[in-house]
């Protein structure tokens, strides 16, 4: 018969009891024979589906194909149990299996975040169903360091942004975090981002509202130790060369009229279509003589 | 468990129409794996509400949307204000069959079709799958293929389903047609679409089965063919596939029609803009009236509008085209308005889908930063350049309404593909009984966008190994940075050749304009070539000179060394070593002799000995350094890179070595070429290649540094090495039949003239064939090597004409070929083959008429 | 060597009039439908609004400068009306060098063998560690009970 590819052939149709096939099952868990204990707890749905059993065994086959890293297998079983069980007591570890299921997948913050996003909403839905459970208090620990990385993907933009001197984008970026992700730990440091861009910008009413607020909020933070720093080196030069400026008075640049500036502007230049930088002058291509005294 | 009899369940039907009693409990029945709870969970009645016939009609059409149950059936029973459902649970599938698939594998259906082991049957899912599985045989050009699904009953409410294919013909295209197309025959239309008439010995044709929805795109393709080339008004009337007769295979006829030829009209541009007039803008749009109509110029055109009034100041601009067609002369004219656009910016910039490469290696070639204007130019050049990286197979940057009327979210969608390959192999060769090679590339490395090689080769007599890496953005610039490291060993110690090679070379390179780029190199190399040789010594008295021996009979006729006069030092030249290999055996009793068994051994390098230098293979002896600078140019003002037909391009590459080390040089390599469309749909090009290398302080180039043309593409016709200076040695038996060795010339400049024939295959085949002819001079060797290589060998006979020649042949003489190049992108990679005949070649050249090369970068 | 120029930010368009507005007159609503959303609006206090524009110039490999910013602030009062309009130039600025150190986060990273062999991302066979959140996070989820 046509295995369906979990190695239960080698169980297929040895009817045996239910309690043995689930009790092997549980062993090949403990011993870490993972796929083992799939096909296990497969043989005790296919062979006894209406017993209590199958409904537990569809369970730790979502749990044993989680341990195993098979993640989109143990969602589908958990799906197709919670469509065939929605109201069952068991349901509220079904959703926590799938909460875990993204969250051990989340990727550094490098890099695509979509698991994330789906790790908040799974670990968003334990809480809302099942508030009262243990499953909703470790999933509400695990959500605050879900909401964590997110800030922390902001950040890692919004620094990227900040070295290359876009501040518009910096900015909008450390105020995603102060906005959305107030709770996290990356506050502290999107407040002192904020400060080092708008002291380059030259807002310094702004710099100093933002450090308020951290020396307020986070006293003993290392941030606003670099934030104070900043402002003691910045701080005067920008009221002096403000001050000086102010003074001068601004000459106002006459802004050259489109006609003048398309004709300083040239061509359009796309860098991009540059040929191929290729490293010719590698050398000749040297052929080894013959090993000399080799007869010809 | 038969149910309720008809007249009692009509008369507790009856009853409830009057009084609608309240329900005092529900009961289910007739469940196995569903519980009673989540059957009632599906009910939208609850004890202690009214019942009446519009609940029970709810009641089951929710218990029968949740697709679990095959039957069910609602009962109220007013006495005991009871409500029953009975329901009867779809089978579990056990396990899914197909049966009767000849060509398609079970996996391609099982990804496809919902059912699968320990799902719940429904009759409607059976049908469904049934369907997907038809889907995947039309795709792959089946048509006629049937599927009917079934179900084998097994205990336990469990079913097995079987699918029964019957796959029918695989229909194929025996043609492509094209009525009504009289500007271009049916060939050049058939290269304009995908399509390609199903032949046998075309295994690598994807495109020559009937898919509906391509010919859907062709028609899209067709349509941009005409319009490039003037036929505004161009539309498809339709396009038809008919079966043919024993419906094996479909005919495809394309309907179309052409009408007449447009070409250019007036052009101008009329707008809104302030201080901007119309006529500067129409300055910028590369169309020329009177020329032939081509949609492609509008774009172009609306692109060099959009970024003159972005350089201009102006950052939302709405550009429309309108075209009049003036159908007595057919000529259209065109109007640009161009006014004042919407006011968008970009809020946001998010990058999905990189699963490997970091967001900042995606997020630097964006052309538009969070908080600018939106200007589609930017867009479309941000795609194409991430596009550039060539990690992804598929990049989309779509546009999503942002948090305020006037912004809008960038989400820069990118699929990942593999970019690395590891290769591990083994083998055998002649002269090494075993070769293990290990070589690893990675384009993205570990999604930082950097691209290293490792390269290791082990063998008993040699060994290799390189590491090279590259860093695009170099310290976060628009400066690509290289740098490698290389190490071979030769040992072949028994045919007096050992060598070591140890070097690094760092580059970086960055486009110094549209058209052009710079690169700057370093290299430094140490090389350690040696021809040892050993000889038997012994020693006369305790730390004597070593005296060489000779093998000889002692007075009682048995073999034994003999001292000859002199010692190791007088036949090796002043101040060169050598080694002793183990201790040297002395003559205690001065009778002269030692024994044949252990004479000692000295190794030295056979360069060393006296009268040696003058050898050739002496000439790269000993250990030197090359530290060596150099740069390459390169202007690309081609149409196209890879198969250009106007336009031309210019690379020139020199390097100087002498900035310390002990070898000095100046090599310069040019290579320009120039192309044009010429009649017959030829392709020509013109392409001149040049080199050049002398030493500094005139001593001579070494035979490492020089140049050794043939068996490459600057002239083809000839062996590896097989065009050029070559010096002769009288062979081992004093006759005169050597092959000579190749030596390399110290300058070329080497002319080439290639047609590229038009093929009638489409290009999907990436097959092109050229008719060329190579011309140049080549050869000429320092005045340092004359002297070196002037030996005073006798002149012989070497070529077999009768006459002497001299051993040493290196005069900057004229070659040329003509021949046939046929390049092919196989999927095994590039392939080229070159048929050719030397026309005017030296009598030391060695020719080569078929030539075939596969993998190189040519 | 050849340099591109770019345009970044808030734009004003050549015969427009520039930013301006009359204090106690102009609200958060006329300049909102004058000038359209500010380009930074600080979250924590919404008082002050700024519209910032800045060029840059890229030649060849060297780095990229600004060689053009203005930064236009608005100040409201408490009822929204437009207190006060400043205006700051590229040379109100300055550089600012950035802290180095940077707020730690988890996740799965990418390691060469798993690149090039694939399976990218998922810990196949193997137990999966490298827990994010290992702190708060405790251990994975018990079988069900």
């Amino acid at each position: 018969c046509a295995s369906d590819g979990t190695g239960t052939d080698r169980f297929a149709y040895v009817e045996q009891p239910v309690e043995q096939l689930y009790s092997e099952g549980t062993k090949a868990i403990k011993r870490r024979r993972y796929d083992d204990a799939i096909a296990y707890f497969a043989e005790v749905e296919r062979q006894h589906p209406y017993s209590a059993w199958a409904r537990r065994a569809m369970l730790m086959t979502a749990y044993s194909e989680y341990l195993v890293g098979d993640w989109e297998a143990s969602l589908g079983t958990i799906d197709r149990f919670l469509a065939i069980h929605p109201g069952n007591k068991d349901a509220g570890y079904a959703y926590y299996l799938k909460a875990m299921n993204y969250y051990e997948r989340i990727r550094d913050v490098g890099r695509d975040q979509q698991i994330t996003r789906e790790a908040r909403d799974a670990l968003t839905d334990v809480i809302r169903r099942y508030p009262e459970t243990e499953y909703a208090r470790d999933a509400q620990l695990k959500l605050d360091l879900t909401q964590d990385h997110l800030a922390g993907k902001e950040m890692d933009i919004g620094r990227w942004y900040l070295k290359q001197n876009q501040h518009v984008a910096a900015l909008g970026r450390f105020n995603n975090v102060l906005e959305k992700y107030q709770r996290t730990g990356h506050t502290e440091e999107a407040l002192h981002r904020s400060v080092e861009a708008y002291l380059e910008l030259g807002l310094l009413d702004e710099a100093k509202r933002h450090a308020a607020i951290l020396g307020y909020n986070y006293p003993g933070s290392p941030w606003y130790r670099d934030t104070y720093r900043a402002f003691r080196r910045h701080g005067q030069e920008l009221e002096q060369i403000q001050a000086a400026n102010a003074a001068s008075s601004r000459n106002q640049v006459a802004e050259l009229t489109p006609e003048e500036k398309l004709r300083r502007a040239g061509d359009d230049v796309d860098l991009s279509k540059a040929p191929e930088i290729r490293n010719d002058a590698g050398g000749p291509e040297i052929t080894e003589t013959a090993i000399p005294g080799g007869a010809d | 468990m038969g149910f309720a009899p008809l007249s009692e369940a009509f008369a507790a039907q009856q009853v409830q129409q009057e009084s609608g009693l309240l329900i005092r409990s529900i009961e289910v029945t007739g469940n196995q794996r569903i519980e009673a709870g989540t059957v009632r969970s599906y009910l939208p009645v609850e004890p202690g509400m009214q019942v009446g016939s519009l609940e029970i009609d709810a009641a089951l059409k929710s218990l029968f949307a949740t697709g679990l149950f095959e039957d069910a059936e609602v009962l109220f029973d007013p006495r005991r204000g009871v409500l029953t459902v009975n329901v009867l649970e779809n089978p579990i599938v056990n396990r899914v069959v197909f049966e009767g698939n000849k060509r398609t594998k079970a996996e391609k259906f099982e990804e496809e079709i919902q059912l699968e082991p320990r799902s719940v049957y429904t009759r409607a899912k059976a049908q469904a799958d049934a369907q997907r599985v038809i889907e995947v045989y039309r795709r792959s050009g089946r048509f006629g293929a049937t599927v009917v699904p079934k179900i084998k009953r097994l205990d336990q409410n469990r079913v097995d389903v079987v699918f029964d294919i019957d796959e029918g013909p695989k229909s194929g295209i025996k043609a492509v047609n094209f009525v009504g197309n009289t500007a271009f025959t049916d060939a050049e239309l058939r290269g304009a679409i995908l399509t390609a008439p199903s032949r046998w010995w075309n295994i690598f044709e994807s495109n020559d089965n009937y898919d509906p929805d391509r010919l859907e795109y062709e028609q899209q393709l067709l349509t941009e063919f005409y319009s490039k080339n003037g036929y505004a008004d161009f539309s498809v009337v339709s396009s038809v596939a008919e079966l043919t007769p024993d419906r094996k295979d479909f005919i495809v006829t394309f309907t179309v029609e052409e009408g007449p030829k447009y070409s250019f009209g007036s052009v101008d541009v009329n707008t809104t803009l302030s201080k901007l007039p119309g006529r500067l803008l129409r300055a910028r749009i590369p169309i020329r009236s009177g020329t032939t109509f081509n949609s492609e110029l509008v774009e172009k055109a609306e692109e060099s509008i959009t970024f003159a009034t972005g350089a201009a100041g102006y950052a939302f601009v709405d550009i429309n085209p309108r075209l009049d067609r003036n159908p007595e002369n057919n000529t259209v004219d065109i109007t640009f308005d161009v006014n004042e656009g919407p006011r968008v910016y970009v809020e946001e910039i998010n990058i999905n889908g990189n699963v490997q490469t970091l967001d900042p290696v995606i997020r630097r070639e964006m052309r538009v930063i969070e908080g600018d204007a939106y200007n589609r130019i930017g867009i479309d050049r941000s795609e194409r350049r991430v596009k550039g990286l060539g990690f992804f197979s598929d990049v989309v940057i779509e546009e999503e309404p942002g948090s305020a009327p006037d912004r809008t979210i960038l989400n820069v969608n990118v699929t990942e593909q593999p970019t690395g390959s590891f290769q591990v192999g083994g083998g055998a060769s002649s002269n090494d009984n075993f070769i293990f090679n290990v070589s690893v590339e990675q384009r993205n490395l570990l999604g930082r966008g950097q691209y290293v090689l490792l390269d290791l080769q082990a063998a008993q007599r040699t060994k290799q190994a390189r590491l090279s890496i590259t860093e695009p953005r170099f310290l976060g610039r628009q400066l690509r940075a290289g740098a490698s490291v290389f190490y071979n060993a030769t040992d072949f110690e028994e045919a007096g050749f050992v060598s070591d090679t140890v070097g690094f070379n760092v580059n970086a390179g960055f486009p110094s304009s549209e058209f052009s780029s710079l690169l700057v190199n370093y290299g430094l190399r140490y090389d350690n070539v040696e021809f040892p040789t050993r000889r038997a010594v012994g020693q006369r008295e305790e730390g004597g000179d070593l005296f060489l021996l000779e093998q000889t009979m002692d007075g009682e006729g048995n073999n034994v060394f003999g001292f000859t006069d002199f010692t190791i030092d007088d036949i090796l030249i002043e101040g060169s070593s050598f080694d002793r290999l183990g201790d040297i055996p002395i003559d205690t009793d001065g009778d002269g002799f030692l024994a044949i068994s252990n004479p000692g051994i000295v190794r030295f390098d056979s360069c060393s000995l006296e009268g040696q230098q003058v050898n050739f293979s002496c000439a790269r002896n000993g250990e030197f350094v090359t530290s060596q600078v150099g740069y390459t140019f390169r202007m690309d003002k081609t149409n196209d890179p890879i198969v250009p037909s106007a336009g031309y391009d210019f690379t020139i590459s020199q390097s100087f070595a002498g900035l310390g080390g002990d070898v000095n040089f100046h090599r310069t390599t040019i290579r320009a070429g120039t192309y044009k469309r010429l009649p017959f749909r030829l392709i020509g090009s013109l392409k001149f290649n040049g080199g050049y290398v002398d030493s500094f302080d005139n001593d001579g180039v070494r035979i490492n540094d020089r140049f050794f043309l043939g068996g490459n593409r600057i002239i083809r016709g000839f062996d590896v090495a097989g065009v050029g200076p070559r010096l002769f040695q009288a062979g081992a038996t004093g006759r005169a039949a050597t092959r000579g060795q190749s030596i390399g010339a110290r300058a070329y400049a080497v002319g080439t003239a290639e047609a590229l024939l038009p093929l009638p295959l489409p290009p999907s085949y990436g097959i092109r064939a050229s008719l060329f002819v190579d011309g140049g001079y080549i050869g000429g060797t320092s005045r340092g090597d004359d002297a070196l290589f002037n030996t005073g060998e006798p002149t012989l006979d070497f070529f077999g004409d009768e006459e002497f020649d001299d051993p040493l042949q290196n005069g900057f003489d004229p070659r040329v070929t003509a021949g046939v190049s046929v390049n092919w992108n196989s999927p095994f990679g590039p392939i080229q083959v070159d048929l050719s005949e030397a026309l005017i070649a030296e009598p030391y050249d060695r020719p080569l008429s078929f030539r075939f090369s596969a993998g190189g970068r040519f | 060597c050849v340099s591109t120029r770019a345009q970044h930010g808030y734009v004003v368009e050549f015969g427009e009039t520039g930013l301006d507005a009359l204090p106690g007159v102009d609200s958060k609503e006329s300049v909102l439908a004058r000038f359209g959303e500010p380009s930074v609006r600080p979250p924590l206090n919404d008082d002050t609004w700024y519209y910032i524009s800045h060029k840059t110039n890229a030649r060849a490999f060297f780095q990229t400068q600004v060689y053009d910013r203005n930064v236009v602030a608005f100040r409201f009062d408490e009822e929204g009306l437009v207190e006060g309009v400043d205006r700051y130039t590229l040379e109100d600025g300055t550089q600012v060098d950035m802290v180095g150190r940077v707020t730690a986060t988890r996740g799965k990273t990418l390691s060469f063998w798993e690149q090039l062999l694939g399976g990218v991302g998922a810990a196949a066979g193997l137990v999966p560690e490298g827990q994010p959140g290992a702190g708060g996070g405790g251990g994975g989820p018990g079988g069900p009970r």
